[in-house]
């Protein structure tokens, strides 16, 4: 078996799956779900006055 | 094999190919990336960035009230409006046209709202092929300046029903 | 069904084979062949109408077999592929048995039953809305619950990858890190656990809607949420594909990732970031700001084109040395002239590599820029484009991967093992000339999903630059060309599976 410690920091982080799998997931909403939602529920409405 | 697990530390510097092609991708992702923002600025030719929602019915009550102010005539049943320099022109999209057919002016600045009244439709500009879409709901703002005469046509380019392929507008430019 | 703890061991890569996971690859790969058949008659159906000198069907039929091609090719074909690729890359790449085989089984039946709802739909004139369905326009509502059925049951099968991952873990099935195809599998899962849950947020109240339930869904909001789903189940496809090239490189020439930390690095960048690139069907649409485009298209600083980048050096790379250790030294490009090109494997991969990344990865970063895209949005050039990646690279790998899926998991001799070597070439080449067709012809305006680009029954009249007929004539006769290549895939793989000769345990069938 392999000693504990020699092992690079990357390579623990990227046989990490599960925290690729949260950060894979939170990324995208953060930036492009939520971001985006906001700006539409955000947008404002036209006011038609007049006839 | 990338069907076996690799050795236990595979964590190991790249060699100097891998670098020298890493680098190269790098910058030129860097590039691309600097010059979307840039082009954004320097270009001045953007779709909408003034974000709008406009209802529907709203849409169709300003669009009728533009038509009926402006209007010069009539092809093939639909209205043709000539609005006068730098005015806010309003289009609209319905199942399977394009209303009203325009007149402008080359050289003048005109601010078109381009909205739909019932199903998503494909704004397409042709022959210069520019192409946007129209969402029910939004007013799509486009500040346009007509840079040649001639007669442009308006396809549609989303899918609207099952006459969507009739669905052609007009704009004619003038000296 | 077969009892959960029976295997066999491959006499070629000496993996453990459970009769569990072999019954539902093969299953869920027996299905995807069936979806592209259906997907390939409309195909050609479709490009046949396209085409001015034909134009065979009607509107009304055109405009549903269109939405059964999108459906049946881009949905159901790639998927049941894929998960049929997941059950392989966890169960048998790690010598470990399925987690619930059962569950899994109930996975299929959800898939399936949602499949065949939709596509039930479509054909009883139900819903002829494209693939995309964008609101308000609208579908029967078993439609849209053909789709949720069908996206759990996509879902629980990411599980069951997952679960299996954890069960390899803990019985020690495998030592140290994972191996890199199924690394780029746990990528290509993890990318469809966002796919799947944007299209529950948007499909459930869609689906309300077409009950009555909910009055009133923005058309911006579903687009914003489709694209979530849309393109990032082509963000899985990529990523399947990808880990496909490294299997293919190493079942033709025995290549072998170079540097693992280069290509893992790849895969992590299109975990953190490739889904962001949603965004570039949304930049001609009113409502979002010029920051919301420019962050997400560019993937977050184009980092997952840097990573395409990267597994465009590493294959070929791990090709290269691979083939100079077998002697292959002469000159610059021995290694290459002297592959394997008569087994159907390598070519596909090598056109797969290509058509992806030359024409789909170039077109795509082109049009996906604010601007440019005003000159491609609903154009023809943007289903040249996703041909070139969707269809040209995930589909030709995923052809390409069966030749081998047959011997080594099924256990059945290929029939028309020539048809097999010579199928790459025949649908790559019709390919290729299509999706130039298509360029073309959009790049002077020519709009998608349009019955009729003369416009004959126009109140207003207009017609294209003649060039356009011409560019659809080149894409119409490269569509029949690569219905061709469709219809040997699926008679080669049809034929094998069903009536090729029953493979002896210890017989070890790869070589063509
Ligand atoms: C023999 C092979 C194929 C041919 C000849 C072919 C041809 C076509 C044609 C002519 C269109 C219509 C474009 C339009 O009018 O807008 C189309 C659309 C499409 N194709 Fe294919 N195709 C093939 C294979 C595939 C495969 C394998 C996939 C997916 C894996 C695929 C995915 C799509 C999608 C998603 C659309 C867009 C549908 C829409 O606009 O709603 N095609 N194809
Ligand atoms: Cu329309
Ligand atoms: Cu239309």
């Amino acid at each position: 078996m392999k000693e504990e410690g020699k092992i690079s920091r990357w390579q623990v982080f990227y046989d990490d799956i599960s925290m690729l799998f949260v950060l894979g997931v939170v990324i995208p909403t953060i930036f492009y779900v939520i971001w985006g939602v906001m700006e539409l529920a955000n947008a404002p409405t036209a006011v038609i006055t007049g006839p | 094999m990338p069907i076996t697990s690799p050795e236990t530390y595979w964590w190991k510097p790249a060699d100097k190919q891998e670098k020298i092609w890493i680098t190269v991708a790098i910058i030129w992702c860097l590039i691309l990336f600097t010059m979307m923002p840039l082009w954004h600025f320097v270009g001045g030719q953007n779709p909408s960035v003034e974000p709008m929602k406009i209802r529907p019915d709203d849409f169709e009550k300003v669009a009728s009230a533009f038509i009926e102010k402006y209007k010069v005539g009539e092809e093939a049943g639909i209205p043709v409006v000539k609005p006068p320099d730098g005015a806010d022109v309003y289009l609209k999209g319905q199942m399977w046209n394009w209303v009203p057919i325009l007149e402008l002016k080359k050289g003048v600045n005109y601010k078109f709202h381009i909205s739909s009244v019932d199903l998503m439709h494909g704004f397409g500009l042709q022959p210069l092929n520019m192409n946007f879409q129209i969402v029910p709901g939004h007013d799509n703002i486009l500040n346009l300046t007509p840079s040649t005469s001639g007669t442009f046509h308006i396809i549609c380019n989303e899918f609207c029903g099952v006459g969507h392929h009739t669905m052609v507008g007009k704009i004619v430019v003038k000296d | 069904m077969a009892n959960e703890m029976e295997f066999r061991t491959c006499p070629i890569t000496g993996k453990k084979v459970y009769a569990t996971t072999q019954n539902l690859m093969w299953i869920n790969a027996v299905t995807a062949v069936v979806f592209i058949l259906i997907g390939g008659i409309m195909a050609l159906l479709v490009a046949l109408t396209r085409w001015p000198a034909v134009h065979l069907l009607s509107p009304e039929w055109f405009y549903k077999a269109l939405t059964a091609h999108g459906l049946n090719m881009l949905i159901f074909w790639i998927i049941f592929f894929e998960v049929a690729g997941l059950y392989f890359g966890s169960s048998v790449v790690l010598n470990s048995r399925l987690a619930a085989p059962k569950v899994a089984w109930l996975a299929y039946i959800l898939m399936l039953v949602g499949s065949i709802l939709v596509d039930v739909m479509v054909f009883t004139d139900n819903a002829t809305v494209m693939f995309s369905s964008y609101v308000p326009l609208q579908a029967h509502p078993l439609y849209y619950l053909g789709i949720i059925l069908f996206a759990v049951g996509a879902l629980t099968a990411c599980g069951i990858f997952f679960g299996t991952l954890a069960i390899a873990k803990a019985d020690k099935t495998y030592e140290g890190s994972l191996p890199l195809f199924t690394f780029g599998l746990s990528a290509a899962a993890i990318i469809a656990v966002f796919t799947l849950a944007c299209g529950a947020i948007i499909y459930i109240p869609t689906f309300l809607w077409s009950l009555g339930v909910i009055k009133n869904l923005d058309p911006a909001m579903y687009r914003l949420l489709f694209w979530g789903l849309g393109h990032s189940s082509q963000q899985i496809n990529v990523t399947a594909m990808v880990s496909i090239w490294y299997l293919l490189g190493a079942l033709t020439v025995g290549a072998k990732p170079v540097n693992e930390k280069i290509c893992r690095t790849a895969f992590v960048l299109y975990i953190l970031f490739i889904n962001l690139a949603s965004e570039h069907h949304l930049l001609t649409d009113p409502t979002l700001s010029p920051a919301h485009k420019v962050f997400n298209t560019s993937y977050f600083l184009y980092l997952a084109v840097l990573a395409s980048m990267i597994h465009a050096l590493a294959i070929p790379m791990a090709v290269e040395v691979a083939q100079r250790k077998k002697g292959y030294t002469k000159g610059l490009f021995e290694w290459l002239t002297k592959a394997p090109w008569g087994e159907p494997g390598f070519p596909a991969m090598i056109f797969s590599l290509l058509i992806f990344g030359f024409i789909g990865g170039i077109t795509g970063v082109v049009y996906g820029t604010e601007q440019l895209s005003i000159k491609s949005h609903n154009t023809w050039a943007m289903t040249g484009h996703f041909h070139a990646t969707v269809v040209g690279g995930t589909t030709l790998a995923f052809m390409g991967l069966t030749y081998y899926v047959i011997p080594l998991i099924f256990r059945r001799e290929i029939i028309g093992k020539k048809w097999a070597s010579a199928q790459p070439y025949v649908y790559a080449a019709g390919m290729i000339l299509l999706i130039l067709g298509m360029a073309g012809a959009g790049t002077l305006g020519s709009p998608r999903r349009h019955w009729d680009v003369t416009f004959a029954d126009s109140i207003i009249p207009f017609s294209f630059d003649p060039t356009v007929l011409l560019f659809t004539t080149i894409a119409a006769l490269g569509g029949i060309l690569a219905a061709v290549g469709g219809a040997m895939y699926v008679g080669v793989s049809v034929l094998s599976v069903f009536l090729g000769r029953k493979l002896a345990p210890n017989e070890a069938k790869l070589v063509y």
